[in-house]
């Protein structure tokens, strides 16, 4: 491991000491090596102006004893060297070269002195210093000086150096321990405080904290520490509850949640999917997701939660039932994960098939009885039809915009009012009509009642509608041969019985005449008696003939007009002839009926105008028949006495008689009108007025259609 | 009784009827007159003396009304009815001769107002002794305000 290395792992506390070593040992040795430096430079300085002050007293000294050769004394010069330490080696040469004395340091072991001296000069070493000089005297050389000194004078010094040094390193060593020691209270150990709690927090102890001591980084560091693991802490304790509450809903979910992975091997079974599937968690778990739905699904590429519609679920006894499921893909990890929500939807599909069928029940029963629903929001103002509501209104869903308004165009402007007053009132029973938009009426019997709120304000109506057009017209047809019954009976009680009122009083009378034999008065009775009986046999043979109508016996033939009319004017021609009444037939349209009723229209019609033609002078009768308003029209005009427009509708009724002293029953024109409506026609009388003639109108056109729909049919 | 003799307007189409009533009122030696008209429209144009009936001396107002129901042109009930929406006319007792004993008729007839309504029997001792006591009823005994007419 290289040294980067191992400072790199180590301790903070060790590292801090290491730094604090390593500077002071680096300081100190510069200091030293500045000490050393400065030291030798003065030192060699001192040392040159030392050996020169030397040699000059060695110089001066020694000339006497050069110039008398006296060596001894030269030697006692040379041995004041041992003043000067420095000096290690000193030599005196003659001047002839030969070396006169010498000098050696007491340390020096005995060096031989160079042979000779060289010339003057100053010779500066790194160890030592060397100075060669002449002696002279008044001028006159007498010999050379050779002094050697060295540096060893100044090891001692720079060994003191040196020991100071080491103490002052040993002491400074010391101090910085004793330094390191303090600054571990105040760095590391907050330092190491954190980074136990660091490890406890890691180790999942969130509620560890350390205490703040100081405002520095440390103590920064601690407290951002501190609320991190507070936050931390608070984060995960929300993860936990949410956790919690998320299982809580999985697990309680009415909706069963599987939850796979990319090869749908089930990681999750909650406890609706155990009731849904009637299996248990344990299981489920590691089982394919296909075991419970097989018909699969797709779900690559979805995101969120998408809807997989209706499929069928396998329970583990192998009962299929239908469910509704949806899928939600999430990736966690690189691994994505399916979730699938399940429900389980054989009730209500049961419920639909049964409301289905209920409301197929309802729309049958709704097209039998031709009564429709309908319902109408009174604050949305829309109204809702049922299918029938629609074809009773003789529209499609389309045509119907659905609104009040709209649906009053349908109303007949004459009901309008009535209807609308009706809804305002909130009072729906009542009978009107409609149009359909092909121009159809249709009488419809509307009931509805209120629909309220919670707060109990009308919020919409709602009921039916009735088509009653046909209940109506059989009512109407009902009515009609109910008055006609009556009118029938009234008859009976009331014509017939006044003839007998007649005949059994003149009885009386004709008993009482015949007892006084008062002749004139009998023959009086008698003929009231024979008219009243005569009367009577010409009722009863008429409301024979009346009641017959009703059941047409012969078959339907093809019948033309002009035969027709022909047939008639022969059965009546008697009275014609009698009153000479000018006929004119005109008109060519072929009919299809009971050829004998058909022909009694214009013989009773003829007989009746014959009848009452009055004075007319040249009387005249015109049958024809004419296209009016696309509708066949026959007439029979007269120019006779005519009809009082007041009484037009009178004559028709039954045994209705508008001159009394007239002949007849006054069934003639009744009869004609029964056998009008029974071909689904129309009669009705025309005249300006008395006295001037009188037409009569009348459709056919049940016997002209039968043939229209063979055949077709000319006017 | 006061005043001039009462007449008496007969509405009946008839004839053989109205020969029954005739004789009858002859035989009590009634001698009250009696005008008979044979239908509903003849009867109005009496009372309003409207055609020939415009001379108020051969058309006197009647004090009474025998009227028949089922009448030519203008039924017994119109012709009852404009008696007694009108105000001249409303005072004269209209009495209802008739064969017609149905329910609707009656409540008709007396709905407007009607002061009789006789169903004409079927015997001719009951017709007779009805004949008589009618006669004796609305012409001996009925008492009639003063002013029977408001134009007289």
């Amino acid at each position: 491991m290289p040294v980067s290395g191992i400072i790199h792992n180590m301790a903070i506390q060790r590292k801090l000491l290491l730094i604090i070593l390593a500077t002071l040992v680096v300081s100190l040795v510069l200091v030293m090596i500045g000490i050393v430096g400065y030291e030798l430079g003065t030192y060699r300085k001192r040392l040159e102006r030392e050996v020169a002050g030397v040699a000059g007293f060695i110089a001066a000294n020694s000339g006497p004893t050069l110039a008398f050769d006296d060596a001894r004394t030269a030697r006692e010069v040379l041995a004041t060297l041992k003043g000067s330490p420095a000096i290690a080696f000193a030599a005196l040469y003659a001047a002839d070269g030969r070396l006169f004395a010498s000098y050696s340091r007491s340390d020096q072991r005995s060096s031989p002195a160079p042979a000779a001296p060289g010339p003057a000069r100053l010779e500066t070493g790194l160890q030592k210093l060397v100075l060669v000089r002449a002696v002279q005297q008044k001028g006159l050389p007498l010999g050379t000086l050779y002094l050697r000194a060295d540096l060893a004078s100044v090891y001692p010094r720079l060994k003191n150096y040196a020991g100071i040094v080491f103490l002052v390193s040993v002491a400074i060593g010391a101090g910085a321990v004793l330094l390191q020691r303090l600054l571990q209270r105040t760095v590391s150990e907050p330092l190491l405080e954190l980074s136990g709690m660091a490890e406890r927090v890691a180790g999942g102890d969130l509620t560890a904290s350390v205490a703040v001591r100081s405002g520095d980084e440390i103590g920064r560091l601690a407290g951002a520490l501190n609320r991190m693991t507070g936050e931390l802490g608070q984060s995960y304790r929300e993860l936990q509850e949410s956790r919690a509450r998320v299982a809580g809903i999985v697990e309680t979910a009415l909706d069963a949640i599987i939850t796979a992975d990319a090869h749908g091997q089930i990681l999750l079974f909650n406890a609706a999917a155990e009731r849904m599937f009637g299996c248990p968690a344990a299981k489920a778990k590691g089982s394919s997701i296909d075991m419970f739905i097989p018909a699969g699904f797709d779900a690559t590429g979805t995101t969120g939660q998408t809807a997989l519609g209706e499929l069928n679920g396998v329970r583990l006894n192998g009962a299929v039932f239908p469910i509704e499921a949806s899928v939600s893909t999430l990736e966690v990890g690189g691994n994505e994960l399916l979730t699938v929500i399940i429900r389980d939807i054989t009730e209500r599909k049961e419920a639909e098939e049964a409301l289905r069928a209920s409301e197929h029940r309802l729309r049958r029963a709704e097209e039998m009885a031709h009564f429709g629903y309908w319902r109408y929001d009174l604050t949305a103002n829309h109204m809702t039809w049922s299918d029938e509501t629609y074809r009773i209104h003789g529209v499609e869903p389309a045509q119907f915009e659905q609104s009040l308004d709209s649906y009053l165009q349908f109303v007949h402007p004459d009901d309008r009012e009535l209807f609308e007053q009706a809804m305002k009132q909130r009072e729906l029973d009542l009978q009107y009509r409609i149009m359909r938009p092909n121009g159809v009426l249709r009488y419809l019997k509307a009931t509805g009642e209120v629909q309220h709120d919670e707060r109990g304000e009308i919020v919409a109506l709602f009921g039916t509608f009735l088509d009653i057009t046909e209940l109506r017209r059989t009512e109407r047809d009902l009515q009609e041969k109910n008055a006609e019954l009556e009118r029938f009976t009234y008859t009976v009680s009331h014509d017939l019985k006044s003839p007998l009122v007649t005949v059994k009083t003149f009885l009386g009378y004709l008993e009482q005449d015949m007892a006084s034999m008062n002749t004139e008065r009998v023959q009086k009775d008698v003929l009231y008696i024979r008219n009243a009986a005569e009367k009577m046999g010409l009722l009863l043979d008429e409301l024979l003939e009346m009641s017959r109508i009703g059941r047409l016996i012969n078959p339907p033939v093809r019948a033309s007009f002009g035969d027709l009319v022909e047939e008639a004017l022969q059965a009546v021609a008697g009275s014609i002839a009698d009153r000479g009444v000018e006929v004119r037939v005109e008109g060519d349209v072929t009919l299809y009926g009971d050829r004998q009723r058909l022909a009694e229209i214009w013989q009773n019609l003829v007989e009746n105008a014959v009848k009452f033609m009055g004075e007319q002078a040249s009387p005249r009768i015109e049958i024809g028949v004419e296209r009016v308003g696309g509708e066949t029209v026959f007439f029979v005009r007269d120019n006779g006495i005519g009809i009082n427009p007041r009484y037009a509708d009178k004559i028709f009724g039954l045994f209705e008689k508008l001159d009394s002293k007239s002949k007849g029953t006054g069934l003639g024109l009744a009869l004609v009108k029964r056998i009008v409506e029974f071909y689904q026609g129309k009669i009705w009388a025309e005249s300006p007025g008395v006295g001037e003639g009188a037409c009569f109108r009348f459709t056919l056109p049940e016997a002209l259609k039968a043939l229209t729909e063979s055949k077709g049919a000319k006017s | 009784m006061r005043g001039e003799p009462i007449n008496i307007l007969l509405v009946e189409d008839d004839p053989a009827h109205a020969e029954i009533i005739r004789r009858n009122f002859e035989d009590f030696r009634i001698a009250n007159r009696l005008e008979h008209v044979s239908d509903g429209e003849e009867a109005l144009d009496y009372l309003y003396r409207r055609g020939r009936f415009s001379d108020p001396l051969l058309s006197p107002r009647p004090g009474v009304i025998l009227l028949d129901l089922r009448l030519p042109k203008v039924d017994g009930i119109e012709v009852l009815q404009t008696i007694k929406a009108d105000p001249d006319l409303r005072r004269i007792p209209v009495v209802i001769v008739t064969t017609s004993a149905a329910e609707a008729d009656k409540i008709k007839a007396y709905d407007s107002y009607v002061n009789s309504y006789i169903v004409k029997p079927v015997d001719y001792s009951q017709f007779v002794a009805l004949m008589q006591t009618l006669g004796y009823y609305w012409l001996a005994w009925n008492d009639f305000p003063y002013e029977r007419h408001s134009d007289e």
